[in-house]
């Protein structure tokens, strides 16, 4: 037997039973990272431009922990019981509303602050640094 | 392309013009390479060594990084020689990470089972052959016959002298000739029962 032999049983094809499962695998495993991958860009995206809008906002005059008190003294000179009770309803929601939106410019204030900017752009860069670290493991 | 079955039918065209196609963003078309080739790349896989379930993980990781660096095929040689390299990288990255691997003499933890080996391979001979080899001449054997790859360029890669290499691959030839010859009826009881 020569080498030329050997290099030709190398060279036989070869088939398998399960060829189409493979395949199945394959692309099912090729649709699955691209997926995460172009859902990452987005939610890196949304983060991105949450961030960006969040320095832009500048809420005048606001006071942390401040509540809304306007709309109750309203309701209370209202003769008409029946407009006044839908007035009132109208204004708990209101209140609550904004109750939650002053909760939220909390954490819009705290997201202005230069500690929420360190924390962000430091893991911004342990991100790019992963995915540095991750397209070399990658490389041919 | 015509559609088989439930699988298209990728046979008409050439794998230049599959790489064309999926370039140009037709998935269906890198199937149509999957479809071709899989079958090539696990069984080189197998033969540098790796066990069914790690080389069938590796092959799978091959196809994932081809797909995603396809752009840097120039058909300049065959796509499937381009594929070999790729999953013969991925999986040396993982035996490098294992020097043990190269360097054991006792081969009872690499043997694969004997059912496995004759009903998946159409040369179980020369299969079986390969599976009482070393696992580095094994390495060196399945690189330089199915991985195309020269001795200088395995000697880089496994960062081995190259009178190593072809001393591997000579010894590995050797030993698969003994155990293919019509007449190794005799040899082969010695190898089963011998170290």
């Amino acid at each position: 037997m020569k080498d030329s032999d050997i290099e030709d049983l190398f060279s036989a094809p070869t088939a398998y039973d399960d060829a189409a499962a493979f395949e199945q695998r394959v692309m099912r495993g090729l649709k699955v990272k691209l997926w995460l991958r172009q859902w990452l860009v987005v939610l890196a995206g949304f983060i991105g431009g949450v961030y960006a809008l969040a320095q832009l906002i500048r809420m005048p005059d606001f006071q942390v922990g401040g509540q809304s008190v306007y709309s109750r003294s309203l309701a209370a000179v209202e003769s008409d019981e029946t407009w006044r009770a839908g007035v009132e309803l109208v204004d708990v929601v209101r209140q609550q509303l904004m109750n939650v939106m002053d909760s939220s410019a909390q954490y819009l204030s705290y997201m202005q602050t230069p500690a929420f900017f360190w924390v962000s752009f430091s893991l911004c860069l342990a991100i790019v640094g992963v995915y540095y670290a991750y397209s070399q493991e990658e490389a041919i | 392309m015509a559609i088989s079955g439930d699988r298209l039918d990728f046979s008409r065209q050439s794998d230049v013009d599959l790489v064309r196609l999926c370039t140009s963003g037709d998935r269906n078309a890198f199937a149509g390479l999957v479809q071709r080739h899989a079958g090539t790349i696990r069984t080189h896989l197998r033969r540098m060594g790796a066990q069914a379930s790690d080389a069938d993980d590796t092959a799978q990781e091959a196809f994932m990084t081809a797909y995603e660096r396809l752009g840097d095929y120039r058909f300049d040689g065959p796509f499937i020689g381009w594929l070999k390299k790729i999953a013969a990288r991925r999986y040396l990255k993982k035996v490098k990470s294992s020097q043990k691997y190269l360097l054991t003499d006792d081969m009872t933890a690499f043997e694969p089972e004997p059912t496995a080996i004759d009903e998946n391979f159409r040369s179980p001979g020369l299969d079986a052959a390969i599976n009482r080899l070393k696992p580095v001449e094994r390495l060196c054997l399945g690189l330089n016959f199915s991985g195309d790859m020269s001795h200088q360029e395995i000697a880089d890669e496994l960062k081995m002298p190259l009178g190593t290499v072809k001393s591997h691959i000579r010894r590995a030839l050797d030993q698969l000739k003994l155990a293919l010859a019509p007449s190794s009826n005799t040899t082969h009881a010695v190898l089963e029962t011998g170290s």
